[in-house]
């Protein structure tokens, strides 16, 4: 290859110093006083020994950088932008923000080109900031995934949370506390995954402390971002695409307390519900939980009231069962002997049926009294204490009082004749007092006519009979 | 410990509830189910305000009772 010395003689040569002045002429010339440049600011330097800041300016396209040049901001102008972006921005100017600057392109023999940053337009960043939230949010509703995270089933009791967030986030604190003193004694298992939630690296922080609590899935009911107060710039982050992206997406239901009182961030509108404030999460748990155990109160009502109407229908069934038993006896004893005896068991085991139930429903009854108001407490326990009485009415004992008895052999009751063999030795017992017989003789026909009536008594004839003291 | 989960205690709750209201269980069965969910019951309420390890202590010394109870009756 040919190179250009060969064929143009140099007419003049310079040094690179000359050469470096010449730029600088050319763009003095060539460019106005001054610019007003919009670039993000991919980096700040601060240096603290001359108070001077250094930035790295991009402009990027799709998250490519297209162009990218050095800016610098002396001492005093630094000062002056830095307070004005506190006061109306409420936050430090730093990387990651879109800038509107005024300023001018100075060359340097040594440190090349540079844009000399003169001022800042603190409504630039802020409006740019609300448009991009809005065009977020317009994509995320475009791309369908806006309200994918509320789709999900929310959990009937929230009470393992996954809360990521910096420990030391405004509102926090406010947050654990607001779940600890909570009136009712809930108890919350609190997994904190922590994360920076404002500045350069927070976005990042915070997809990989999602990613976490992904892996753990299984072990939480709701993932809940948590950051309270701050500034618009401040809670940008919670503006992201990619963040607002993966909360959507997200397994387990997401809520998000991102406190700031105008525009709620875009996590806020992709997350299963979204609060102003991070003490209004915890007072949504609260809520969620208490809406739970006052359907299991309702049950626990409920089962007393069931209880209680299902006993009263089987001491009356128990009743109606006595006046047959009553009526049975009332047809001149006609009816055969074992219909009598199976009356009488049916009786038996229905009473101890009702009774064990009657014991459980009391125990019950005692346990959830307590809490109940004293109006309804009393009223249960005149009704139950009616009941008690005519249950003891339906004892067996009461119907010995009417002249029945039962009689044993070897302890166990005799209804039916054919275990007795004369010679036996069985025990009758009476309302008061029992007494031991032999048997004489077997009548294996059971019917017991008026007639016969003398006569059985003789064949059951007491030999030895022994009295029993009750 | 049985496993369970607050939706399964809730739905066998409602389920022994609208047995014993509908008068569908017998008698015999009442105590039993009455019994059970008084169990339910206590397992949710318990489990609201304590810590796991304090849920199992609470569960132990319920299951404990029951058999008393037994022994008692028999």
């Amino acid at each position: 290859m040919e190179l250009p010395f060969d064929q143009v003689a140099a007419e003049k040569i310079l040094s690179l110093r000359e050469l470096a002045g010449l730029i600088a002429e050319a763009l003095e010339l060539g460019l106005p006083q001054t610019l007003s440049v919009v670039a993000e600011i991919a980096r700040l330097n601060l240096n603290t020994k001359s108070g001077h800041a250094y930035l790295e300016l991009v402009e990027k396209q799709e998250e490519k950088v297209v162009a990218q040049m050095k800016g610098i901001i002396w001492a005093e102008t630094f000062a002056a932008i830095r307070k004005k972006f506190l006061e109306q921005a409420g936050t430090e100017l730093q990387a990651g923000l879109k800038v509107l600057m005024l300023g001018r392109i100075s060359y340097h023999e040594v440190y090349g080109l540079s844009f000399k940053v003169l001022d800042i337009d603190v409504s630039y960043t802020l409006g740019e900031m609300a448009l991009k939230r809005r065009e977020t949010l317009e994509r995320l509703s475009r791309e369908g995934i806006i309200d994918r995270n509320k789709s999900l089933p929310f959990p009937l009791v929230p009470q393992r949370l996954a809360v990521v967030t910096s420990e030391t986030a405004a509102g926090y604190g406010d947050f654990l506390e607001r779940l600890r003193s909570n009136p009712y004694g809930y108890t919350f298992q609190i997994t904190l995954f922590p994360a920076y939630v404002q500045g350069e690296q927070a976005e990042m922080s915070l997809l990989r402390a999602l990613s976490l609590v992904a892996g753990r899935k299984n072990d939480f009911d709701v993932v809940i971002f948590i950051r309270g107060g701050g500034s618009q710039v401040d809670l940008h982050v919670f503006d992201s695409y990619q963040l607002a992206k993966e909360a959507a997406f997200f397994p387990l239901p997401v809520l998000a307390g991102i406190g700031h009182e105008r525009d709620q961030p875009v996590i806020n509108h992709v997350a299963w519900r979204g609060f102003i404030t991070p003490t209004a999460v915890a007072e949504f748990l609260v809520g969620k939980v208490r809406e739970f155990e006052e359907e299991v109160e309702e049950a626990a009502y409920r089962l007393l009231e069931g209880g209680r109407s299902f006993l009263e229908t089987s001491s009356q069934q128990l009743r109606q069962l006595m006046h047959r038993l009553q009526s049975a006896m009332m047809a001149g004893l006609q009816s055969p002997a074992s219909t009598l005896a199976a009356l009488q068991s049916r009786l038996g085991s229905s009473f101890r049926s009702l009774m064990q139930s009657g014991l459980v429903y009391l125990e019950l009854q005692k346990q959830q009294l307590r809490k109940l108001p004293p109006a309804l407490v009393n009223r249960w326990k005149e009704t139950l204490a009616h009941d008690c009485r005519r249950l003891a009415l339906l004892d067996p004992v009461n119907v010995l009082k009417r002249g029945y008895s039962i009689t044993y052999l070897d302890g166990q009751a005799v209804k039916e004749v054919k275990v007795l063999t004369p010679g036996k030795t069985v025990l009758t017992r009476l309302y008061q007092g029992a007494f031991v017989s032999k048997v004489s003789e077997i009548k294996t026909d059971g019917r017991l006519s008026p007639g016969e009536h003398t006569k059985q008594t003789k064949e059951v004839n007491t030999t030895e009979a022994t009295l029993w003291k009750k | 410990m049985e496993k369970m989960n607050y939706r399964q205690a809730l739905e066998e709750l409602q389920q022994i509830l609208e047995e014993i209201e509908n008068q569908q269980v017998d008698v015999d069965v009442l105590a039993e189910r009455v019994k059970r969910a008084a169990f339910l019951i206590k397992w949710c309420q318990a489990r609201l305000r304590k810590t796991e390890t304090e849920v199992k202590k609470v569960l132990a010394e319920m299951e404990e009772k029951p058999d008393q109870n037994s022994q008692e009756k028999e």
